[in-house]
Order: C-alpha cells, then structure tokens, then sequence
C-alpha cells in the first residue's frame, strides 16, 4: 500500500479496533458456491467476457430511492415540489438540483426497454445495473429487460449508503451481510434463480471511514473472495480514505484487479493522487457522464469537457487498460424521454470528443469493451484467509 | 380571455395621446436630451430607478433561418442537419422528449422562435420574484421584434423593459438594408431612438445588438458607422455581439475601431457573448483598455462535453477582472434566445443569475464574486451603460 508511514502512525490508534478482522468467520451458513472463474454472470447466466461488447459499467435501469423519502425538504415550496411527478414544468426545477422523489424512481418496464434499446441500437453489447439492497433492485425486471432487448446485464448487490440502510443495520454482523451477498451470487436474488454478476454499487462514502462502511467493505470483500465476483464501489472513500478501503480488499484476498471505483471523475483533476490509485491495480470509473443539470444543478467546474480533457491525458499516460465510462443512469431527467441525453451520450457526445483530444480507437475499445470483459469476469472461488471456506 | 381585446383598444388610445407630445418634442425641441436617463418602453426613466438589470435578453424573438438554401446556413454560422434522424430532430415541435439533444446544440427549427406572449409574461415574472427590475431585449427588426408586444409585457409585469434597434447578422436581414447608406441607417436609429419604431412611438434605448462578423465587409461597416452616428447625437449605448463560434481578435477589435472613428465613444459600447474569450486573459485586457464593457451573456446552459467555457470559468473570468480592477466593465446576462432557455422547457429562464449564478459564484473558493460587486454588476454598471449621455452635435 502507499499510504505513508506517519500517516499510518497517526490512523493507527482509531483503526486498531475496526480493522482487526474478526477471529473466527463463520461460514458455515453458505450455500454451495459454483465456479464460473473467467465468466461473467449475467441475469441471465453465466457468459464468455468476450461476448459482452460494449459495456456501461454503472448505470441503474431501475431504481426506487424511496428509502430518502422521509428526509423531506424543509422549505414549504420544495416540500412540495418532492411531490409533484416529473413532468416538462417542474424539469428546470429538477435540472437545477430540487428534489423530486419520483425522479428517483426508474420502475415502467416499457419505458426502461425504449430507452436502452437506443444503446442496444448505437452498437452496446452489455449494460451493468447497479441498484442494490433496498435500492429497488428487480432481477424478474432486470431479466425480462435482457430479454426482451437482446442486451447482456450484470445485476449488482450489496448495500448502498447510509440513508437507505434499515435501521437494524448496526446489529447486522459481518458474517450475515457476507452470506446474504454470497446467497445472491450463488443462489439468487430475493428468492429468485437470477444471480447478482456484481457486488455493488457499494455505499461507501468514507468521509471518514464509520463502523458501519468498514464492516460493510469487509463483508463486500469476503463475498467477493469466496465467490469470485468483481467488486464495484460508490466513491469507496474520499481522498486517502480509498487506500483504507483497499486495504481491507486486499487484506481479504481480492485482487486489485476485480476492484472497480466508481465516481472517479475527481480523478481526472487531481493527476498525482490518480496515478496512486491506478498504480494498486483497480479500475477507476468515469460514470457521471450526460447528466444535464441535477443534483449539482446547472453550474459545475468539473464539466464533463474537462473529464474528458482528465482522461485523455490519463491515456496519454498509459492508463487506458484501467479506465470505465457510464453514465450512471439514476434519475428520470437522465433519460431521454424526461429531457436528458439517456444511455447513448457517451456514444454520441462523448467518445467523438475524447478522439478529437487524441484518444486512438484502441484505446477507446479498452475502455468500452476489454476492461469492462475483464473486471466482470469471475475469479476463483476461495476459502476466507482468516480460515473458514465455503462448501 | 375576456377583455383583452379592449383592454388593448385603451392601451392603444393611451399611445395616441402619448404620441401627440413625443412628436411635438421631437420636432421643435429636436434632440430633446434625456441624459442621465434610461429610455424604456414605456418612456424615459431615471437611470436610478433600474435595479437589477438583465443587459442582453430577448422575450419574443424570431431566430429561426429565414430560409433553408444552403448559402443561408453557411452564412448563419450554423451546422446543416444532414442525416435521416438530424433532420426530422430539426423538424420536429420542441417537446421534452428531444430536450437532450437540443440541450447538445443538435438543430431544432422551433427551438429559434419565442413567439408567446403569455410565457414571456410568466417567465419574466420569475425574474421579478427573485428582484429583477429590469431587461434589455436586444431582438432588432429582422427578428420580429414587437414593441408593442414588449410594451404589453412590461406593463404586465412591472418590469423595465429596454428596447434594442439595429441589424443583426445578414443571413437573417438579407439585402433589405443593401441599397441603404450608413447616413439612411443612422437616421432611422436615431428616428426609433428619439421618436419610436415605426408608427408605434415605442422607442429604443440602446442600439444593438449588432454582431459584426467582418468589420471590412460593407454590410457590417455600414451598420457599426450608422451605430456610432447614432449613438453621437443621441447619447444611445451600443451593444455588440461576438458572432457565437467566430470570435476572431481582428474582427472584434476592427468593428471597435469602425465605431471609434466614426465617432462613438467607447465607454458607452458593450462588447458582448465575451464568454466565448473568457479564457483569453490578454484579449478580454486589450477590449477593456479600449473602455467597452465586456459581457458575458451566455450564462445559464446546463454544461456538458462540448462545453468549451463554461459558467464556472466564467465566474473565474469575471473573479480575476474584478482582482484587476475592471470590475465597474463588467455584465452579465443569460441571452434568452431559445426555447430551450425557458423555465417552460427545462431551461434556467430569466432568473438564473440571481436564483442560482449569484449564490454559486459567492461560494467559489477561495474567493467569490461578492454580494457588494454582484450588486454593482448587475445594478450599477447596467445604469451606467444605460444611462443616455448628453447628445454631441457634428
């Protein structure tokens, strides 16, 4: 790892207790657990990486972040507005970052189908939909949309952020969050037979690092080790807290390179720090990409040109073989039938302007077809290194 | 709408009435100064009582291409749409659907056209609930401007409303104006300034806007000497343009020195869409030597991958001129022009500046754009340039 030594030095008293692993995981609550290494797992089972094409790393084809719905606004008028359905009216509300709770709800199947089918038709191969526990998750919906659209989807897992944990999630043990991830990997979800191909997006934010994240990285990691899934992070810790996180990873057996971080975009403004994370082996994703306005409004400095003006010089610098685009389809206003640019911006807007900044063709398909075939094929299934194995 | 109609007939018998003594002041009191004073429709007002000011704006204007032929669109700057699905985006009524690609500046014919009344009232009503007081629309003849629809909006609204004259880019006034001479031209801005556009007695206030591509082209010539005459004997400002995706040093620095030398004082000039060289340091410092304004009047586009400049950098522009002491040179203004640009379709309307620009510029770190030269931005330098200077006789 490359944190420093004082640094290290002056964390090491906090993280005595909540880095200590556990002495005797438990595991003996696992259901058998398949190899598929050097597959991907789709919903609808598992396939060669070669066959995925095209990928979007991070996107949420349904969503229901209706867990925030208790945290209404205070003020009278946009208490109201969280209301209200989306519609042309309240959009520039929406765009200038007001919340809306139905713009967090993606759920109309048929309207769903309509917009990924522009992706399928720009030439997408796959799409990785990252809602996980309590975020709205639909493998029967995820399943009939792969379907129905001929595209190839990865479903994730794991636990999204604070807010929309339940209020027991304190109580949840390490073992219990590892074995329900594992159940979906290996069984199905929800009591189904369609499998999670991922684990995340995991809700970590780490500003600083809480108990609970910690517990849920470890728990993430260990259903990762023992099932070979790739591991896909929400922020996964700001600044220096992304090595702690990795640290945990790695303590547990998982190769950096089944990491995936998302919501790098900062990267791509920081070029030092980016050449720190990129140098343990994970790949960083660009996935905040066509979102017209919302929830930063109309005004941001880090526009996605200048993303993309990060990336290129990344490239430049021989980082393309670690590198991920999506859009992280997450609000209505991001589709094209509520006013946004849906899950063919990076086709249409995007990749032309990173060749105009001197990205080559190969390099583009590393980032849209190879790197995503590798970070979701499956590694070797594994005992936990603190003893225990899945059987 | 019970009663619009006659509603309109007192409207008009109360422009009979005014029009008896404007014309009288005009024609024995000739060049009847109103100095120090903002010319509105609805008459001269003092310059004081403006408040905030939006300085390059338009509530009803006509930006579609007059005509398809290629030459048009050559001429216009804008890029043809050529593929089966450009082309029925481009034919299509704007609805929510096609928000996204036009937000992306794919073609829309409908988009260029601001023609209801009533969205105008609304949307300007949105700007004087957030403390707006005042508006320049810059729509010229071959636009559709409206005075008298501008004067309906403003006595609805309670909203100052400053109305532009002049000629815009040829591609959409075509060669109505070629057999004119830049003497014909000054004397029907200086008529639409001191006396009202065509028979509506509605006046001018500011000569603009005008978007010189070529200042050695006898089309821009004409229009910028005929600006400078005008602005010389009746003390009107003048508002350029920086045609969108030409800004060319020479061609912006030649139409000054066009006006300069025929005789306009540069102080009372506003160089606007300076968001286009926010970036360039060294030319926003030769324009503001020269004494213009400098106007960044673009404001309010959600940003994305072709954004070359954004608002963030424009508020760094706007940051370091003020560091340097060019902060009384500056405006700002969103330039409405589409419909995109509506509350009503999505946009950030007529508002953005004090409902979302002003906050966010404050919070840049380490150091914002004040409350105090927000203020002067948006207030005091708007009077100033507004404000009529005394007429100078040749």
């Amino acid at each position: 790892m490359t944190m420093s030594l004082s640094r290290k030095a002056s964390l090491a008293a906090v993280l005595a207790l909540s880095l200590a692993p556990p002495a005797a995981p438990r595991t003996d609550s696992l259901p058998p657990i398949p190899n598929i290494a050097g597959l991907a797992l789709t919903v609808t089972g598992p396939v060669e990486p070669s066959r995925l094409g095209q990928t979007l790393m991070h996107e949420h084809i349904f969503v229901d972040f209706k867990f925030s719905g208790s945290l209404r606004p205070e003020p009278a008028t946009d208490a109201e507005l969280s209301l209200q359905p989306v519609t042309l009216a309240n959009l520039h509300k929406a765009r200038a970052g007001h919340w809306i709770a139905d713009n967090d709800f993606l759920g109309d199947f048929e309207e769903s189908l309509a917009e990924v089918l522009e992706f399928k038709a720009a030439g997408g191969g796959t799409i990785v939909d990252v809602s996980g526990i309590r975020l709205g998750r639909d493998p029967v919906g995820l399943f009939r949309i792969s379907n129905a659209s001929g595209l190839n989807i990865v479903m994730g897992g794991s636990w999204y952020q604070k807010k929309y944990h339940p209020p027991n999630f304190s109580d949840l043990t390490l073992d219990e969050l590892t074995a329900g991830m594992v159940r979906d990997i290996a069984v199905g979800v929800d009591g189904t037979e369609i499998r999670s191909g991922i684990i995340g997006e995991i809700g970590i934010n780490g500003d600083p690092l809480t108990a609970n994240e910690l517990k849920l990285v470890r728990a993430s990691a260990r259903a990762s080790r023992l099932t070979g899934a790739p591991m896909t992070f929400h922020v996964g810790g700001v600044g220096e807290e992304k090595f702690r996180v990795l640290k945990i990873v790695a303590d547990e057996g998982v190769a950096m390179s089944s990491v995936v971080m998302g919501h790098s975009n900062g990267l791509a403004f920081d070029f030092p720090f980016a050449r720190r994370i990129l140098a343990l082996g994970v790949f960083i994703e660009f996935d905040w990409l066509g979102a017209l306005g919302s929830p930063g409004g109309f005004l941001e400095a880090r526009t996605n040109r200048k993303v993309a003006e990060g990336i290129a010089r990344l490239v430049r610098e021989g980082y393309a073989g670690q590198i991920v685009l999506s859009h992280d389809i997450c609000n209505k206003i991001q589709l094209k039938k509520f006013g946004g640019l849906g899950y063919t911006y990076i086709h249409e807007y995007f990749l032309p302007v990173l060749r105009e900044l001197g990205v080559g063709e190969a390099d583009i398909r590393k980032m849209m077809v190879e790197n995503p075939a590798r970070a979701l094929a499956f590694a070797e299934p594994k005992p936990l290194v603190g003893g225990g194995s899945p059987r | 709408m019970a009663g619009t109609g006659s509603r309109l007939k007192a409207r008009a018998a109360g422009r009979l009435v005014l029009a008896g003594p404007l014309m009288t002041a005009w024609l024995f009191g000739a060049g009847q100064s109103v100095a120090g004073k903002a010319v509105t429709v609805n008459g001269p007002v003092p310059a004081g009582e403006l408040g905030v000011t939006l300085a390059h704006e338009h509530l009803l204007s006509d930006f579609r291409l007059p005509d398809e032929r290629p030459e048009t669109w050559a001429a216009s700057g804008r890029k043809q749409p050529r593929t089966p699905e450009k082309v029925r985006l481009y034919n299509q009524p704007v609805a929510m659907s096609i928000l996204g690609p036009l937000a992306m500046g794919e073609e829309n014919r409908d988009n260029w056209l601001l023609d209801d009344e009533k969205t105008a009232v609304a949307e300007l009503l949105e700007f004087k609930s957030f403390g707006g007081r005042t508006l320049v629309d810059l729509t010229t003849d071959g636009l559709k401007r409206d005075p008298q629809a501008l004067r309906r909006i403003s006595e609805a609204t309670g909203i100052h409303i400053v109305m532009g004259a002049g000629w815009y880019r040829r591609a959409w006034v075509g060669a109505g104006i070629d057999k004119l001479s830049a003497a014909d031209l000054a004397k029907v801005l200086v008529r639409e300034i001191q006396v009202g556009a065509g028979r509506t007695g509605i006046r001018a206030g500011i000569i603009g806007e005008l978007s010189p591509e070529d200042p050695d082209s006898d089309y821009d010539r004409k229009i910028l000497q005929a600006a400078a005459r005008a602005a010389r004997a009746t003390g009107a400002p003048i508002s350029l343009s920086i045609p969108l995706g030409r800004a060319e040093p020479r061609a912006i620095l030649g139409s000054l020195d066009v006006l300069e030398s025929a005789g306009a004082a540069l102080d009372r000039v506003a160089v606007g869409h300076a968001d286009q060289i926010a970036l360039d340091m060294p030319l926003m410092r030769r324009l503001l030597e020269r004494g213009v304004y400098l106007q960044f009047d673009r404001l309010g586009d959600p940003p994305h991958v072709l954004t070359l400049v954004s608002d963030h950098d424009v508020a760094l522009a706007v940051i370091a001129l003020l560091e340097a002491g060019f902060g009384g040179r500056v405006l700002l203004s969103q330039g409405v022009n589409s419909k995109i640009d509506l509350k009503a379709f999505g946009g950030s309307g007529y508002a953005f500046l004090l409902e979302q620009y002003a906050p966010y510029a404050r919070a840049i770190k380490p150091k914002g754009i004040t409350t105090d030269q927000m203020r002067m931005i948006l207030t005091e330098n708007p009077r100033r340039l507004l404000a009529f200077a005394e007429p100078r006789e040749d």
